[in-house]
């Protein structure tokens, strides 16, 4: 009976190839460490200036001031030291125009930004320029990058940031009273950076 | 042929048969040899480890650059056969890029685990991103140096050094970065 036959035929060449797999496995046996985990920190730190400007002197004359408040606020999951530094521009006004930088804090509720109502400034006098002052010298001395700049606070000790930690910076500059400044510009851009310690 | 006459020529050739057989049984001398106490045994492969069954080798969190989190696993194997033995990740690991990991072989008789002890290298088996380690057997990282054959009772000591990898970028680690819960697995396969 032919078809039989085949039946037979498929039946064996099923069974060769199971054979075949099985010849081809090897015990094996494993062993396991589980659960691990890693996790990096975080370093944040952010103001409340909205991209808006701290400080504005336009058409100034000898003398002409204008003072603003910032809040900077540190949200790091690792602890950060914070320097102060900034960038100039513009065609040699910074030379001309005085900057004093003061720390310090908002006794009340913080009023909108940039007013310093309410600003009071750390007991500390870290530089000798009064209490609570970090930096008092011309826009042009005003540190340029991390390497060089200030720490927060510059004596004492840099303070050690932690999450939820708040500091304001009262920032006034004013023009001296140099015929050399006439027609000039600056542009800064005040750089607060936080690097986890 | 009627039904009746074919079952009765049956139980004729059935009893012929028989006559024969009990002819034969008293018919000649017979005398047996033998061979005993043959036996056939599959070998073993069996590999553990001293990390008390769940015990992770590093849980850490809030890392920084600099700050290597430091452990070692003793790994022994206990099979009757010759195996080869690689190590491996499981896969799903995130943020890999952001974490350094390196594996060292070596020796270690003093410490329990995760402490390394009096841990002595020998060779580097892996130092790169956690998330380049292998996640599977064929592309595992050996686990003895070149390769080589595990015997019954041959113990390889591995250090795990786990570092954030820096990143100076301002505003590069705002938000924590975190691997995800993963496992390692030594597994041994006979040669």
């Amino acid at each position: 009976m032919p078809r039989r036959s085949v039946l037979v035929l498929a039946a064996i060449a099923l069974v060769v190839t199971i054979a075949g797999t099985q010849t081809w496995a090897a015990y094996n046996a494993a062993t396991g460490n589980t659960a691990n985990s890693f996790a990096s920190g975080s370093v944040v730190l952010s103001d409340n200036d909205s991209d808006a400007a701290l400080l504005t002197l336009a058409a100034a004359v000898p003398g002409a001031t204008d003072t603003g408040c910032i809040t900077v606020s540190y949200t790091g999951s690792l602890a950060a030291a914070v320097r102060l530094y900034g960038t100039t521009s513009g065609t040699g006004l910074a030379a001309y125009l005085d900057l004093k930088v003061t720390r310090g804090s908002f006794s009340g509720g913080p009023p909108a930004f940039d007013s310093c109502t309410t600003f009071a400034p750390d007991a500390t006098d870290y530089v000798g320029s009064g209490s609570g002052v970090i930096y008092n010298g011309t826009l042009l001395a005003y540190p340029d990058d991390y390497a060089t700049a200030t720490a927060d606070p510059p004596s004492g000790g840099a303070e050690s940031w932690t999450s939820g930690e708040t500091h304001v910076y009262k920032l006034q500059v004013t023009l001296q009273d140099n015929a050399a400044a006439k027609s000039k510009t600056a542009t800064q851009i005040f750089t607060w950076e936080a690097r986890n310690t | 042929m009627t039904t009746l006459r074919k079952i009765s020529l049956t139980v004729l050739i059935a009893g012929l048969v028989a006559g024969v057989a009990a002819f034969g049984a008293f018919s000649a001398f017979s005398a047996t040899t033998s061979n005993t106490g043959n036996s056939f045994a599959s070998g073993t492969v069996a590999i553990g480890d001293n990390d008390g069954g769940s015990t992770a080798l590093y849980t850490s969190a809030n890392n920084k650059p600099g700050v290597p989190v430091v452990s070692c696993i003793k790994v022994t194997y206990t099979g009757s056969l010759a195996s080869e033995v690689k190590l491996y990740a499981s896969a799903g690991i995130t943020g890999g890029a952001a974490f350094n990991l390196k594996v060292e072989r070596g020796t270690q008789s003093a410490g329990s685990f995760p402490a390394c002890g009096d841990f002595v290298a020998t060779l580097t088996a892996y130092d790169g991103v956690l998330g380049a380690f292998p996640t599977t057997y064929g592309a595992g990282v050996d686990g003895k140096d070149a390769a080589a054959a595990w015997g019954t009772n041959d113990s390889i000591a591995y250090r795990f050094t786990v570092t954030a990898v820096d990143n100076t970028t301002p505003g590069a680690r705002t938000a924590v970065i975190s691997s995800g819960s993963h496992d390692f697995t030594w597994e041994a396969r006979n040669t």
